[in-house]
C-alpha cells in the first residue's frame, strides 16, 4: 500500500506502563489484559491519514526493563517520534519519566517529537498521579500530554496521530530534514507498481494493521 | 561475503577495486543475470519470527539494523533461542536464513498413509508459506514428506492416529523417532538461495531419514533386531545429511532453469537423532558445544584457505586441467610469484601433497593461484571467501567464461557428538551463528555471554535462550556511532555483516529423549503382545 511518508516512532517507560498495550490497540484495536513481558523490542504498524495525505506509522515497542536498556537504546536513532509512557496508579513510573527523558534526548536526534502519556487513566479509583502533575511535567519540558488507557481505548488513537501531526507540521515548517532517514522520516514510493526484478517493490506491501 | 566478492572479483581481472564504502548487491556477474525470471520466493523472514510481509520490509531498516526474535516461543523447538540483525549496508536484504522443525522419522508406509491422510485434511497448520511441487506459494500448507512444523499442542504420537491402515499392516514397530533440526544458511550475491535452502532442506533431510527409519528404531531400541548388524548407523545418517545437502545443491540447479535464482548460501545444519547431535557444515558458519566448563567448536570453518579444502581445490584443478583455461595455477608457493623469480628455486606444494619441495620457476608458474590470500581476506580464483556452498550454478570469473562451481563443494562436514551419557545442565548449549556473529566474536566470549546472561534470567524463564541470542547479535553488531557500528562495550569494529544465531539448549532435547525413549520401548512391547 503506498504511503505519503513513513513516521518512525519509538515507545519507552518503565516495565508495566502498558506501552505493548498501547501498540496493540492502536494497530489491532484489542486489549490483552495478560502480555508476556516485550524482551528488547517488537514492532508494529498501521496506515492514518493527516490532510488527506496517507501516512504509515512503523513503531518500536522497547522493553522497559533496566537490563535491555543497551538494545532498546539504538532503537532512538532514527525515530522521528517518542511516545514517552508512565502508570497513573504507580508514582515511581513518573518519577523515572526525567531519567527517560534525558536517556532520549541523548540518543534521539534533536528534532524528535515526544509525547508523554499517562497510561491505565481507566483505573481512576487507583490513581497515584493527578493528571495537574502529568500537565506540568509536560509544559516544564516541551513535550505534548495525554492521559489514554489501553484497555478503553481512550484517547489511543490521538496519542499516536497527534504525535504524527506535530511531526507532520514540522515537516512543512522545514524543521527536518526528511532526505535523511535517520531522522525516522521516509518518503513513500511514488508509485505501488510492483516490479517483478524487484520483490521489495510497495507492490508486495499486504495492508498495515499488523501487530506483534 | 558480497563486499569481500567484488574485490576480489575486480583484483582477479588485474583491476584495483578504488571504490571504498558501501558495496550493494550488483556484484555478482552470471550468464543469466540479465534474464527476467520470477522469484520463486518473495523475500521472506523465518517463519518463527511471524513476521507478515508488511513486516519484512518495515524491518529492513539500515539505520537502527532492529533484532528480530521469535515472537512465540512456543515456535521454537526445545524453546531453542535465536536472533538475527541485518547487514550495515553492503547488501540491500539481510541474506542471511533459518529454519528449525522437530522432525518425526517414519517407516515410509507411515509417511505415504500420513500424506494420503494429510491431502484430506491435515491437522497440522503452518505458520508460514511452503512451496508445493507446482511452484506455487501456498498459505498454510504442507511439504511433501512429512516433516512437521512445531506447535506445542500438536505432538508426535497423535500422528498415528492419521494412520487408517488396518494395523498388521503397520510395521509391527512402526513408531517414529524423533529428531530436531536447526537450520542456518548465509546467502551471498542475493537473498534468494539461502531463503529457499531454509525452506527446503529440512524436507530433503526428513526423506532421506525416513528411508532409514527401522534403522534408527533399531538404534533407539535394542530389542529390535539390527538390520545390518556391521553398519554403524552414525554413518548413515551422516549420509542422509551429505545426501540431502547435494539434493538441495541440485534443486537449486533446476530452480535456477525456471526462476531467478542468483548466487549461493552457506548450510550449517545441527541435527538432534537418537541422543546424538550431528553438525553438518558446508561454509563458514559456525556452531559452537559448550557443555560444562568446555567450549568447544563442532563444526569447522570451510574456507578456501582451510587446509584440507586447499588441497582438494588444488587437486581438483591438477585433475581437471580443462577447468582452469591457463589461467590458473593449481601448485602452491611460499609467496606469490613473480616475473624475476623465472629460472630460480621456490618452495612449492604440488596439488595432493601435504609437503613442499623446491621448484624451478616457468612461465606458466606466474598464472594466478586458485587459492589466494587467508582468513577473511581469501578468494577462491579470486573471486569468492568460500569454498563450500549450495547453488552457484552460474558463478563464473567476471567476464569471463571460467566456471567456479567446479571447485565448489556442496559436500557438508559432518561432525557427531554422543550426548548420552552425559548430564547437562540449564546453560548448556549450543551455539551456531553465520561468519556475522564469529567475525567480531571469540568462541569463548559467545560462550561467556550466553551464560551470563541464563544465569540472569529466572530457572523457568523459557525465553532465556532467546534472550541470550538476542544478546550475542546485539554485542556483535554493536552501537551506530559517528564512525560506523561499535562493539558496545569497546572501540572495536562490530559487525556490518549479516548476523543470525541459534542458542540451542541441550538439557531439553536430552530430557525429552531420554523420556522418548521409555515411552517407545512401552509401547513397541504392547504392540509386539498384540
Amino acid at each position: 500500500m503506498s504511503y505519503a511518508y513513513l513516521f518512525k516512532y519509538i515507545i519507552i517507560g518503565d516495565t508495566g506502563v502498558g506501552k505493548s498495550c498501547l501498540l496493540l490497540q492502536f494497530t489491532d484495536k484489542r486489549f490483552q489484559p495478560v502480555h508476556d513481558l516485550t524482551i528488547g523490542v517488537e514492532f508494529g504498524a498501521r496506515m492514518i491519514s493527516i490532510d488527506g495525505k496517507q501516512i504509515k506509522l512503523q513503531i518500536w515497542d522497547t522493553a522497559g526493563q533496566e537490563s535491555f536498556r543497551s538494545i532498546t537504546r539504538s532503537y532512538y536513532r532514527g525515530a522521528a517520534g517518542a511516545l514517552l509512557v508512565y502508570d497513573i496508579t504507580r508514582r515511581d513510573t513518573f518519577n523515572h519519566l526525567t531519567t527517560w527523558l534525558e536517556d532520549a534526548r541523548q540518543h534521539s536526534n534533536s528534532n524528535m517529537v515526544i509525547m508523554l502519556i499517562g497510561n491505565k487513566s481507566d483505573l481512576e479509583a487507583r490513581r497515584d498521579v493527578k493528571k495537574e502533575e502529568g500537565e506540568a511535567f509536560a509544559r516544564e519540558h516541551g513535550l505534548i500530554f495525554m492521559e489514554t488507557s489501553a484497555k478503553t481505548a481512550a484517547n489511543v488513537e490521538e496519542a499516536f496521530i497527534n504525535t504524527a501531526k506535530e511531526i507532520y507540521q514540522k515537516i512543512q515548517d522545514g524543521v527536518f530534514d526528511i532526505n535523511n532517514e535517520a531522522n525516522g522520516i521516509k518518503i513513500g514510493p511514488q508509485h505501488s507498481t510492483s516490479n517483478p526484478s524487484m520483490p521489495s517493490g510497495g507492490g508486495n506491501a499486504g495492508p498495515s494493521g499488523n501487530c506483534c | 561475503m558480497l563486499g569481500r566478492f567484488k574485490d576480489a572479483t575486480l583484483n582477479a581481472m588485474g583491476k584495483k577495486n578504488e571504490k571504498t564504502g558501501i558495496e550493494k548487491d550488483e556484484s555478482q556477474r552470471t550468464r543469466q543475470g540479465t534474464d527476467k525470471k520470477p522469484e520463486k520466493y518473495i523475500n521472506g523472514r523465518p517463519y518463527f519470527l511471524g513476521l507478515s510481509a508488511d513486516e519484512v520490509q518495515s524491518s529492513i531498516d539500515f539505520a537502527i539494523r532492529p533484532i528480530l526474535k521469535p515472537r512465540k516461543i512456543h515456535d521454537m523447538p526445545l524453546f531453542a533461542g535465536y536472533a538475527e540483525c541485518l547487514n550495515g549496508g553492503k547488501s540491500d536484504f539481510n541474506e542471511d536464513n533459518s529454519y528449525a522443525c522437530e522432525m518425526c522419522i517414519r517407516s515410509q508406509l507411515a509417511s505415504r498413509n500420513k500424506e494420503r491422510s494429510a491431502s484430506v485434511g491435515s491437522p497440522v497448520a503452518m505458520s508460514h508459506p511452503q512451496h508445493d511441487h507446482n511452484g506455487s506459494i501456498r498459505h498454510p500448507g504442507a511439504v511433501a514428506s512429512c516433516s512437521k512444523e512445531y506447535h506445542g499442542a500438536v505432538n508426535c504420537n497423535s500422528n498415528l492416529d492419521w494412520i487408517d491402515e488396518p494395523k498388521k499392516e503397520v510395521a509391527s514397530w512402526d513408531v517414529s523417532v524423533e529428531g530436531v533440526y536447526f537450520g542456518m544458511f548465509d546467502g551471498h550475491a542475493g537473498y534468494q538461495t539461502s531463503l529457499i535452502a531454509s525452506r527446503t532442506l529440512h524436507g530433503l533431510l526428513q526423506e532421506e531419514l525416513n528411508q532409514l527409519f527401522d534403522i534408527l528404531a533399531a538404534e533407539k531400541n535394542t530389542k529390535c533386531v539390527k538390520k545390518y548388524p556391521d553398519m554403524n548407523t552414525e554413518d548413515l545418517i551422516v549420509g542422509a545429511l551429505e545426501e540431502s545437502f547435494q539434493r538441495m545443491d541440485h534443486q537449486l540447479k533446476t530452480d535456477g532453469e525456471r526462476y531467478n535464482i542468483r548466487g549461493g548460501c552457506t548450510a550449517l545444519v545441527a541435527l538432534f537423532v537418537n541422543g546424538k547431535l550431528y553438525v553438518a557444515n558446508a561454509g563458514d558458519s559456525r556452531a559452537v558445544l559448550c557443555h560444562g566448563e568446555s567450549v568447544r567448536p563442532v563444526s569447522r570453518d570451510l574456507r578456501p584457505d582451510t587446509e584440507t579444502e586447499k588441497l582438494r581445490i588444488n587437486l581438483k584443478g591438477s585433475t581437471n586441467p580443462g577447468l582452469l583455461r591457463d589461467e590458473f595455477s593449481c601448485l602452491e608457493f611460499q609467496r606469490r610469484v613473480i616475473r624475476t623469480d623465472i629460472g630460480t628455486q621456490m618452495l612449492c606444494r604440488k596439488p595432493g601433497r601435504k609437503g613442499w619441495c623446491y621448484k624451478i620457476i616457468e612461465e606458466e608458474d606466474l598464472r594466478y593461484p586458485l587459492v589466494v590470500g587467508t582468513g577473511k581476506g581469501v578468494r577462491l580464483m579470486g573471486t569468492i571467501g568460500v569454498s563450500r556452498s549450495l547453488g552457484d550454478h552460474d558463478l563464473y570469473i567476471y567476464d569471463s567464461d571460467i566456471w567456479i562451481k567446479p571447485f565448489l563443494s556442496s559436500l557438508p562436514e559432518v561432525q557427531v557428538v554422543d550426548l548420552r551419557g552425559e548430564t547437562f545442565s540449564e546453560k548448556d548449549v549450543l551455539i551456531m551463528g553465520t561468519d556475522g556473529l564469529w567475525d567480531v566474536t571469540s568462541n569463548e566470549n559467545a560462550a561467556l555471554i550466553v551464560r551470563s546472561e541464563i544465569s540472569q534470567s529466572a530457572i523457568h524463564d523459557k525465553h532465556k535462550y532467546i534472550i541470550a541470542a538476542q544478546e550475542l547479535v546485539s554485542q556483535a553488531r554493536g552501537r551506530f556511532t559517528g564512525q560506523g557500528w561499535k562493539k558496545t562495550h569497546s572501540d572495536d569494529r562490530g559487525s556490518f555483516d549479516d548476523i543470525s544465531t541459534f542458542v540451542v539448549p541441550l538439557k531439553p532435547y536430552m530430557d525429552k529423549w531420554e523420556n522418548r525413549d521409555q515411552i517407545s520401548i512401552n509401547s513397541i512391547e504392547s504392540t509386539l503382545r498384540s
